[in-house]
């Protein structure tokens, strides 16, 4: 309500600016649930001895080890840090590097899975985009920096304005659903 | 031939039947005997004489049986109430037919429906199937590939390829970075998962300098988890390098920490409303050398969002540069949002910049608007580094997709076409 | 390069490695390295969730605030309370209300974002574009700038009845759409095609970026070992 009209005039500004703050400390809260729930999840697939069990005891191990050290100094320590830098930092980078090589055998093989126009369209696009990065030398008598401006600024905003649109328009409706009570995923 | 009447609709049904033709009720020794129309001028009068005496049948009979006492509420009582064949089918069900009129259609989505239904109660079994080997000999070739041409120019240092020609948006940026006043306040969003460090580095580190050396006070701020760390990390990056570059510390108060805000959209509504709450005890916000112990007043004027000279949000995910336009771009008083995005959030934020209603006053997208930046600002940062070599694998990944498709086409077609002739031989 | 850097980039040259070894197929190594940056993840994601909202929004306001703060937090810490239980399965029902709240909250920031940050800008700005500021000249300029506006418009209404999945209920053409909302909803997919063709692209050039990070760093690494 108060994105539309002034609370400030019924005196209830208070009172949203109380559950925007009471919300946001929830959420961090909502964090300590994942994580207790991750950990049992990994304690009793470590106690039962099911499939995978030593797996489950790395997990167990690295979350407590980086509990204790980076609780006990703090996320902004150098310590801390070395461990961010030296151990999650290089296996998410390594991890979005070898997608590369996934994404180019998934489209190399894209074509005679699905074959039809929008296929060639959308393969199309994304070679004129890739191409398009920069001139390769040689190759400077086709500008594929022009046409990737062009596909980037008119099709492929236009396409990608519908989708906002029904994204946002979808949003008003589900969370009014939620807000009417007619859903209620908080159950269960 | 001799016939029999039904006890529960009166039809009558021929003498050796077992089931009623009308109302599939059980015959049998249930039913009546054979039929005897009561006739008008029949003989039978019942007379006192015939008709039992009530007194005589309501006394206990000298020779009843006393295992007849338990049967029913009648036993002991011979002849007083005949027991009408209904009586005793009363815990027997009649059994009617079920004639349905549904038609195919109908019935064949109840039992899509039934088979639906029970299958929700089955336990899904996923069966892991092993890769085919030409899917992992493609996966190699493709691999190595790709990482020859990367390596090439990092090991034999080749000449760097041609940049991009400078857009109108990395000038805009330029432009506007240049009208901030010495001393003015900016809020820096460090949003990007660490798995987008490389590419958002890349084409944040000019900005970040060009910041630092117009003595502007940044103030760290992040939606995701990790930001606050990644904040940690490119301050230790900064100091480093204004140490090497300046050879003087950094001031305390020049870099604020803001830490985490967490709840997504409803997070950044409360900061955009009330950014005051997110302050911390001046000693812990502080990111640059010897922060100053004993202050306990913040070192920063946040009573309002619009009092800040510029909002820049590094991000690599659409959906939060979408939460920072929405929740946080119309409380800014018409001070510009920036952003420095990855490639994969250009085609969905492009809307937010292109059109007349600019909500995104500028973008530097990724490696090429970061290397395109530090050429046009004149610093030397990890994109103009990384450029010879990002330029490769997209020229040679584009190559990838379009020869190795067609020759994957190719063959799958010819494998189909041996596959359907071996079929119509054998 | 100091001792504890040297360790420190060993051991992300090992995980490195560990990971590109996916590329030969699915092994031990690459699954035991996964499952460390799980617990390593995590745990950091709780730290800081505990550092900078927790400890500062929640303990210290109940340890060192003013009454009428004290009050409110003691209200937020019972709420607290309330969505732990959420990590017991036996006594999740508790936290029901309070899960009802931050969806509540969000539903409702979302709605207004979408609404106000989304669908009026957008809406305006597809039909802005045909406001040129010199549309009475003549010129390729102008005529360009014309199909440009009015392929975005014809683009992103076309994209929108691609999600329209009403259909007829007539007897002829059960389930069909109309024949001009078909032709739409197909001129629509051609839009989307193109988007996602570009939202695929731009996630295939970052994680090229990550891949020549990834071998840059190992070059360099190998570079300051053998001549350092």
């Amino acid at each position: 309500m108060g994105y539309f009209i002034d609370l400030d005039l019924v005196g209830l500004n208070w009172l949203r600016q109380l559950i925007l703050h009471w919300v946001v400390v929830l959420s961090a809260v909502a964090v300590l649930v994942g994580f207790a729930n991750l950990f049992r999840t990994h304690w009793n697939k470590t106690t039962n001895r099911k499939p995978g069990s030593g797996f489950s005891l790395v997990t167990l191990v690295a979350m407590i080890l980086t509990l204790v050290f980076v609780g006990f100094f703090g996320p902004t320590d150098p310590l801390s840090i070395w461990i961010f830098n030296n151990i999650q930092l290089p296996i998410e980078i390594s991890l979005l590097a070898i997608l590369a090589v996934v994404l180019i055998v998934a489209s190399v093989r894209f074509l005679s899975r699905s074959p039809g126009v929008f296929s060639v369209i959308f393969i199309s696009t994304v070679v004129v985009l890739i191409w398009g990065v920069a001139s390769f030398p040689g190759l400077d008598f086709i500008n594929f920096s022009s046409l990737r401006t062009w596909i980037l600024q008119i099709p492929a905003t236009a396409g990608a304005r519908g989708l906002l649109l029904g994204v946002a328009l979808g949003t008003i409706a589900t969370g009014l659903r939620v807000l009417l009570g007619m859903d209620r995923p908080y159950e269960g | 031939m001799a016939e029999i009447r039904c006890h529960s609709c009166g039809k009558t049904n021929p003498a050796n039947s077992e089931f009623c033709s009308f109302c599939q009720a059980v015959l049998g020794s249930t039913a009546v005997g054979n039929v005897q129309e009561p006739s008008l001028n029949s003989e039978y009068h019942p007379t006192n004489e015939t008709l039992p005496d009530p007194v005589e049948t309501n006394q206990v009979s000298q020779g009843r049986d006393p295992s007849m006492e338990g049967k029913n509420p009648l036993a002991g009582l011979d002849n007083a109430l005949p027991l009408e064949p209904t009586v005793r089918d009363l815990t027997k069900p009649v059994v009617y037919p079920v004639q349905s009129s549904e038609t195919d259609i109908q019935k064949a989505y109840t039992l899509l429906l039934s088979q639906m239904v029970k299958d929700e109660t089955k336990r899904p079994t996923y069966t892991r199937s092993a890769p085919k080997k030409s899917q992992s000999i493609l996966r190699i070739v493709v691999a190595g590939i790709l990482f020859f041409t990367i390596l090439v120019p990092i090991l034999w240092n080749k000449p760097a390829a041609q940049l991009p020609s400078l857009s109108t948006e990395l000038i805009l940026f330029d432009q506007k970075i240049s009208e901030l006043s010495p001393g003015a306040t900016v809020l820096y969003s460090v949003d990007y998962d660490p798995s987008a460090t490389a590419e958002m580095e890349a084409a944040s580190w000019a900005v970040i300098n060009q910041l630092m050396a117009r003595d502007i006070q940044l103030v760290l701020v992040s939606t995701t988890p990790t930001g606050p760390v990644q904040a940690a990390r490119l301050v230790q990056n900064i100091i480093s390098t204004q140490q090497n570059q300046v050879g003087s510390p950094l001031p305390a108060s020049q870099i604020i920490n803001l830490g985490l805000i967490p709840g997504g959209s409803a997070g950044l509504a409360s900061f955009s409303e009330n950014p005051s709450f997110f302050l911390k005890d001046a000693t812990e916000m502080q990111m640059g050398e010897n922060p100053a112990s004993e202050q306990t007043q913040p070192v920063l004027d946040l009573t309002s969002i619009s009092n800040l000279a510029m909002v820049v949000v590094v991000t690599d995910t659409p959906e939060t540069a979408r939460n920072w336009i929405e929740q946080v771009q119309p409380w800014l008083g018409g001070k510009p949002l920036m952003m420095i995005l990855s490639a994969q959030a250009e085609p969905l934020i492009q809307s937010y910049y292109e059109g007349g209603i600019r909500q995104v006053e500028g973008v530097v997208i990724s490696v090429a608007g970061g290397a395109g930046y530090e050429e046009l600002v004149g610093i030397k940062g990890p994109a103009l580094e990384m450029w010879s070599a990002f330029v490769n694998a997209s020229w040679i990944a584009g190559t990838l997709i379009i020869l190795a498709g067609m020759i994957h086409l190719v063959y799958t077609q010819m494998v189909q076409e041996k596959q359907g002739s071996g079929e119509k031989t054998s | 390069m100091s001792t504890a850097d040297l360790v420190g980039a060993l051991i992300g040259l090992f995980l490195t490695l560990s990971i590109f070894s996916y590329l030969l197929g699915d092994n031990y190594l690459f699954r035991l390295v996964i499952h460390i940056f799980i617990g390593v993840a995590s745990a950091f994601v709780v730290v800081i969730a505990w550092y900078n909202v927790i400890w500062p929004q929640l303990i210290q306001p109940l340890l060192y605030g003013a009454l009428t703060e004290r009050a409110l937090t003691i209200i937020l810490l019972i709420l607290s309370l309330l969505l732990l239980t959420k990590a017991v399965p036996s006594l999740s029902n508790f936290g029901r209300p309070v899960m009802a709240i931050l969806v509540g909250v969000g539903a409702a920031t979302a709605i207004s974002g979408a609404v106000v940050g989304t669908v009026i800008p957008q809406v305006i700005d597809s039909i802005r574009l045909f406001n040129l500021p010199g549309s009475t000249g003549s010129g390729i300029g102008s005529w360009s700038t014309l199909f440009n506006s009015g392929l975005l418009l014809v683009g992103t209404l076309t994209t929108l009845t691609y999600f329209h999945f009403i259909t007829r209920t007539d007897s002829k053409h059960p389930g069909q759409k109309t024949a001009w909302l078909r032709w739409f909803a197909k001129a629509g997919k051609f839009f989307i095609s193109i988007t996602l063709g570009a939202v695929f692209a731009g996630v295939l050039l970052a994680s090229l970026a990550a891949l020549v990070d990834r071998l840059d760093f190992i070059v360099s690494l190998v570079e300051k070992l053998f001549n350092p």
